[in-house]
């Protein structure tokens, strides 16, 4: 048996490194960390909007102004003149309808919506 | 997958995580999930093509014209004029990149209006589609978000599928259609009561139902001539003739318009809108919207988008993953067979090599299992004066130095130090090495007699610098050591056999290396500047032009992680480590010498060890994703050809390794449990490194349950 007790040795050694060297991405100063926290919260910032656009795009829509179907013919005036009554009574809803009833209507009562239909059936 | 010596040499005091690290990874994976749970309801929840095909029982409005509002009662009912001679062409399903264009094509040569009914989540997908017929003026008309059957749906989900239509037609087209079509519906004859009643409720909201008068059926593909016949009155009274401009193949019903729209002028009949058939008029019809209301359909449109590219980039990358691990599991069995013949063919040629050999064990605490590690070592097949161990005590305070000294074993030598961490011990053992080649051991690892002959054996080629041993774990009784020992024997027996023929070695590892003296002068030592030292040195070796091997004989026992907190800190620092040294040795990339071991086990780990687990969470989120909204059965045939894949190559690992395959049968439910455990370890790694935060040595607690191999000394 030959037990060693060597506490100081003194072998040198025959490299440089000491097995104490300083930790690869060590960033004691935080710089990185200060660097990359706004962009993590860029990132929840993102994802937020995202979410908070889809729930404002996806409710809201509850429903129209009732319809009131009319026999062809005397259609537009029908519609036109009971809202423009509510919306002198001052009824924001029936007055906004009636505002884009009049920027609407012909005086001949036909659409005058862009668009509105050139593609109508000439035959 | 790579084994690295346990012995943690310094204390732990800190991860240095800030906790918020973790908050904005599960809010960002939470949006993620939602994204894909919204992308999935919104476009593979589409219902079929399809239309009501005569009620079972009467129908409470089969007296009533086809476009019917709110009565009294739940009920509908149709105040609308005789059609006369008047036909309204519509279209369902819309739009659809392939068959829409073609529709308005024909419409347009002909001069006809129509109106189509467009799915929610079509408009969403072809917003220029819709803009065009809007802006030609057809007329737009709401047919729910995804095409379910109103009727079988809750009520706050009717409205939510006729809102979102709504919603996105008004942020594309900016009008709200008033005219709704039920999907699945056909005349007023064919409807049910329930239909009815569910109609009658969305009606109530101010919304017009549009059903049909002529049902082609267009859908099922009948043939031109049926649909043409279908579409045609038999009267002079006309009315809404229904059409698909999506859905399906639709080649039919183009063909058909082109015939019956010249037919039907040819009797006399005029094409209008539904609105112009019913006297409603336009601006009622289309409903202008604008300000908020138009802003937030387009918020809408723009989110469901964003959903929309965001999945189908996470597909991209999903099935690159996918195709890169399964060809990389096929390449590891390629290659581990032709080492298999190479080691073969260099054990038949071989002759004894037996130089003098310095064993280093750095020791922090392993009182446990030190006694049994330096007796196994002392008991080595090697010629007695050829060998000599050197126990490092790294500042130990469980007498891990006193229970060596105790041993008195022949040619064991104990240093002691204060606690300084295990490179500094490695570097402080070899320098005192009287040898010029160095076996490196863990505190708990156990030889076999044969380990040291069969581990220094390769070293009679002068151009090997360093040699990775045989791991294998001693403590596979619990469910955890029998997924570590699956994994082990994969990893030695597949991996490092691909390393090796690739000369492309990472990491000799810790619990069981072996190195030449010249090898780690030239590699400039162990360096403690990352946590796997045994990966940085191994790449330094490489680097500086050694060849690094693997010796399939020099078996070492270790004891692995018993719990989830063990293997968890065990394989953060083993992946943080990893990163580091990969990291740290980037150069070697393009390293002008050309050396393998930068230009390949660089990318390897890179991209096997970091890139793979980091995307990894991927693939089972789209698994989920597949099961959830698509057919289920080819994910589960990629699940099983997966799984079978792995268990062939764990199959072929154990049959090189001479193990017994009854483990294997853990090997399906490591999918469920470890693999997550693993890729959130790299994740977490990433994020560490990423930050720069100080991550220290954990110590692991041992048991000194170790069981050595049938036939071994312990």
């Amino acid at each position: 048996m030959r037990l060693v007790r060597d506490d100081h040795d003194g072998a040198a050694s025959p490299w440089d490194a000491a097995g104490r060297e300083r930790p690869v991405f060590l960033d004691e100063a935080g710089r990185r960390h200060r660097l990359l926290r706004p962009l993590g919260l860029l990132a929840v910032l993102g994802a937020a909007l995202w979410v908070v656009g889809l729930g404002v795009g996806a409710t809201g829509f509850a429903g129209l102004t009732p319809l009131h179907v009319v026999v062809a013919g005397r259609e537009p005036l029908h519609l036109v003149a009971p809202q423009r009554r509510h919306a002198a009574a001052g009824h924001p809803r029936t007055r906004l309808i009636a505002e884009r009833g009049t920027r609407l209507l012909r005086p001949d009562g036909r659409t005058s919506r862009p668009g509105a239909p050139p593609t109508a059936d000439r035959s | 997958m790579s084994r690295r010596g346990p012995a943690g040499a310094a204390p732990t005091p800190r991860s240095g995580n800030p906790p918020g690290h973790r908050l904005i990874l599960g809010f960002c994976l939470g949006v993620l999930v939602l994204l894909l749970l919204v992308e999935g309801f919104t476009t593979k929840t589409v219902g079929q093509s399809g239309t009501g095909n005569g009620a079972a029982v009467a129908s409470p409005i089969a007296d009533q014209r086809p476009v019917l509002e709110a009565g009294p009662g739940g009920t509908l009912r149709s105040d609308v004029p005789p059609f006369g001679r008047r036909i309204a062409l519509t279209f369902d399903d819309g739009p659809s990149a392939d068959w829409t264009p073609k529709v308005i094509a024909v419409l347009r040569r002909f001069h006809v209006p129509a109106t189509f009914f467009l799915v929610g989540s079509q408009a969403v997908r072809n917003p220029g589609l819709v803009r065009e017929e809007h802006r030609d003026g057809f007329e737009l008309g709401n047919h729910s978000f995804t095409h379910p059957d109103l009727a079988a749906l809750p009520g706050w989900e009717r409205d939510e599928q006729i809102a979102m239509t709504e919603a996105a037609i008004s942020g594309i087209a900016g009008v709200r259609p008033r005219l709704v079509r039920p999907p699945y519906s056909a005349t007023p004859a064919d409807a049910l009561p329930s239909e009815v009643r569910a109609w009658a409720d969305v009606a109530r909201h101010g919304y017009a139902i549009a059903l049909s008068t002529f049902n082609t059926e267009d859908w099922s593909q009948p043939g031109v001539g049926a649909i043409v016949a279908a579409a045609t009155p038999h009267g002079s009274q006309g009315g809404i003739v229904m059409l698909h401009d999506a859905g399906g193949r639709r080649a039919q019903t183009v063909a058909a318009l082109r015939e019956l729209i010249p037919r039907l002028r040819a009797r006399g009949f005029r094409f209008v809108t539904v609105s112009q058939l019913a006297g409603i008029p336009r601006w009622e019809a289309e409903v202008p919207v604008s300000g908020w209301a138009r802003t937030r359909g387009e918020l809408l449109v723009a989110m469901l988008r964003i959903a929309g590219w965001v999945t189908r980039a996470l597909t991209l990358v999903v099935f690159a993953i996918t195709a890169l691990a399964a060809l990389r599991m096929l390449f590891v069995l390629a290659v581990a067979h032709l080492h298999v013949r190479r080691v073969r063919r260099r054990a038949a040629a071989a002759t004894p090599f037996l130089p003098g050999v310095s064993i280093v064990v750095p020791a922090h605490d392993e009182a446990v299992g030190i006694e049994r590690a330096v007796h196994s070592l002392a008991a080595s097949d090697y010629p007695a004066g050829c060998f000599e161990v050197i126990v490092v005590d790294d500042g130990s305070s469980d007498g891990t130095g006193d229970i060596v000294e105790r041993l008195a074993l022949p040619h064991v030598r104990v240093l002691r130090q204060a606690n300084q961490g295990k490179p500094a011990a490695l570097n402080r053992g070899a320098a005192a090495a009287r040898h010029a080649f160095l076996v490196t051991v863990d505190g708990d690892t156990v030889f076999e007699p044969g380990t040291l002959r069969a581990l220094v054996a390769p070293f009679r080629d002068p151009g090997v610098g360093a040699i990775s041993g045989n791991t294998k774990v001693g403590n596979r009784g619990s469910l955890l050591g029998r997924w570590q020992h699956v994994e082990y024997v994969m990893g030695f027996n597949l991996d490092r056999r691909v390393y090796e023929l690739l000369d492309c070695m990472p990491t000799v590892p810790g619990a069981i290396g072996a190195f030449r003296r010249q090898a780690l002068i030239d590699a400039g030592g162990i360096s403690g500047a990352t946590l796997a030292e045994d990966t940085d040195v191994t790449l330094a070796i490489g680097r500086a032009g050694w060849h690094v091997v693997y010796a399939q004989d020099a078996r070492a026992w270790t004891e692995v992680p018993s719990t989830l907190r063990g293997l968890w800190r065990q394989r953060y620092r083993w992946a943080y480590g990893t990163i580091q040294s990969a990291w740290k040795h980037r150069a070697a990339l393009l390293d002008p010498r050309g050396r393998r071991a930068g230009r390949r086990a660089i990318p390897y780990l890179a991209l096997f060890q970091v890139l793979l687990p980091l995307f990894a969470p991927l693939i089972d989120l789209f698994a989920l994703y597949s099961i959830v909204f698509l057919d289920p059965m080819p994910i589960l045939a990629f699940w099983l050809a997966f799984n079978g894949l792995q268990l062939v190559l764990a199959w072929v690992a154990f049959g090189y390794d001479g193990e017994s395959r009854r483990p294997l049968w853990t090997l399906p439910l490591q999918q469920l449990l470890y693999r997550q455990l693993m890729y959130l370890v790299v994740i977490e790694s990433l994020v560490t490194a990423l930050l720069g935060s100080h991550l220290a040595w954990h110590r692991i607690a041992r048991t000194g349950d170790v069981e050595v191999g049938e036939g071994v000394a312990g």
